[in-house]
């Protein structure tokens, strides 16, 4: 095959912002699984990186990539501080829920993105901070859980007391 | 194993992993017998090859397809220079694309997105949409002075690498604490390209002040009857007068 890897055009492609801020979003798990009908979850922590602003926070903004994929993003005002001060980290917190539709399929769904506005003073909602998280559905028969051995046991010792009885 | 689907020459061939289903689109019957292109779209699902409808639409013949697991999607070249996806329910018409199109498409995990190439010189990079919907302040809030209704108008930017088509927004809610009260919203230009906003309004009732709420809007955009018609939802804080 010839000339398979020279470089020239390719089209119609739009490339997405480079977007930057001075707040830095540390999940726990950016990757989260579940089954069809679950509520995931995304906990972590906001670093404010800057030295010298505060930044209040005012907002944030999700948008997941199925319709399968339904982001809550009102969690984040029941534990999330109004600003950080320079160099202020928030404690372990929920940031949102990702809710999974029941009729979803199983699957990755990568790069849901989030956003967490804010600014110099609480009427602003200019972008301070973005991320991505992933959710994996799987399907509910894989997780289906087995009876643990502990069970068992007092089930077989009832069951053992019941005969002997 | 019964085949019963004709194309002998050529043709995609690629497997769902989420729908477990491999796909053929595209392919010809040998020139001696006549060089029949087909333009159908067959899936095997591991006993038999069926016929799926509606066909790759408006007569695309389809050059080269890739499976792209980042969106849960088939991603199909065309001969009519878009580039069209299979949900596993139906297609879709996207981007449009310059040259003749790639012969042969692979999903890329590093782009991520689906790469393809052919022997014109040139190379086709399909990026995964990657949708993002933001909600761009500032919020400015006016109330009316009989009624005592609020207005909250704003914008939500696009800042993904899609159009995003048909923004839906059922209805805005003010919350404070367990109580909530929903507005009425009001759309313009319900169909950004990546960097526009569109215009939102949302009126509520005076019972959804006074003092700071949180104040969320949450819907779709894309086409509602396919696959891909993502979610978002914006919460923001505000302080109704």
């Amino acid at each position: 095959m010839k000339r398979l890897f020279i470089p020239t055009l390719f089209s119609a492609i739009l490339a997405s912002a480079a977007l930057a801020g001075p707040l830095q979003i540390d999940f726990v798990n950016s990757t989260l699984s579940g089954t069809a009908g679950d509520t995931l979850v995304y906990t972590g922590t906001i670093t404010n990186t800057s030295l010298t602003d505060t930044v209040f926070l005012t907002g944030v903004s999700a948008t997941s990539v199925s319709p399968f994929l339904n982001f809550d993003t009102l969690p984040f005002f029941f534990d999330a501080p109004g600003s950080l001060d320079p160099g202020q980290i928030t404690a372990q917190i929920d940031l949102f829920h990702l809710l999974i539709d029941p009729a979803a399929p199983a699957g990755p769904f990568v790069n849901n993105s989030i956003f967490i506005l804010g600014g110099p003073d609480n009427l602003s909602f200019d972008i301070q901070g973005d991320a991505t998280v992933d959710a994996i559905v799987v399907s509910a028969a894989s997780t289906v859980p087995e009876p643990s051995p502990v069970l068992l046991l007092f089930i077989g010792a009832g069951l053992l007391a019941l005969l002997r009885g | 194993m019964r085949i019963i689907h004709p194309a002998a020459i050529g043709g995609s061939l690629v497997y769902d992993s989420v729908r477990k289903e491999v796909l053929l689109v595209g392919g010809q019957t040998p020139i001696a017998e006549g060089g029949q292109v087909f333009r159908d779209t067959w899936v095997f699902d591991g006993n038999d090859w069926i016929e799926r409808t509606p066909v790759t639409p408006l007569g695309a013949v389809p050059l080269a397809a890739a499976y792209d697991p980042s969106i849960q999607q088939t991603v199909v070249f065309g001969n009519d220079n878009h580039i069209w996806t299979w949900d596993g329910i139906t297609w879709m018409q996207r981007e449009a694309y310059t040259g003749s199109g790639p012969s042969h498409a692979v999903y890329d995990p590093d782009v991520p997105g689906v790469f393809g190439v052919n022997e014109d010189d040139r190379n086709y990079i399909r990026l995964a949409p990657k949708p993002s919907l933001v909600f761009t302040g500032p919020v400015n809030i006016s109330k009316d002075p009989v009624a005592g209704a609020y207005h909250l108008s704003f914008q939500l930017t696009n800042q993904g690498n899609v159009p995003l088509t048909g923004i839906f927004v059922p209805t805005g809610v003010i919350s404070t604490g367990a109580s909530r009260v929903n507005g009425i919203v009001n759309i313009t230009n319900d169909t950004p390209f990546p960097g526009q906003a569109a215009s939102v309004d949302v009126t509520f009732p005076a019972s959804a002040g006074p003092g700071f709420r949180a104040f969320t809007v949450q819907g779709s955009f894309g086409n509602r009857a396919s696959n891909f018609a993502p979610r978002f939802s914006n919460t923001v804080l505000v302080n109704l007068p």
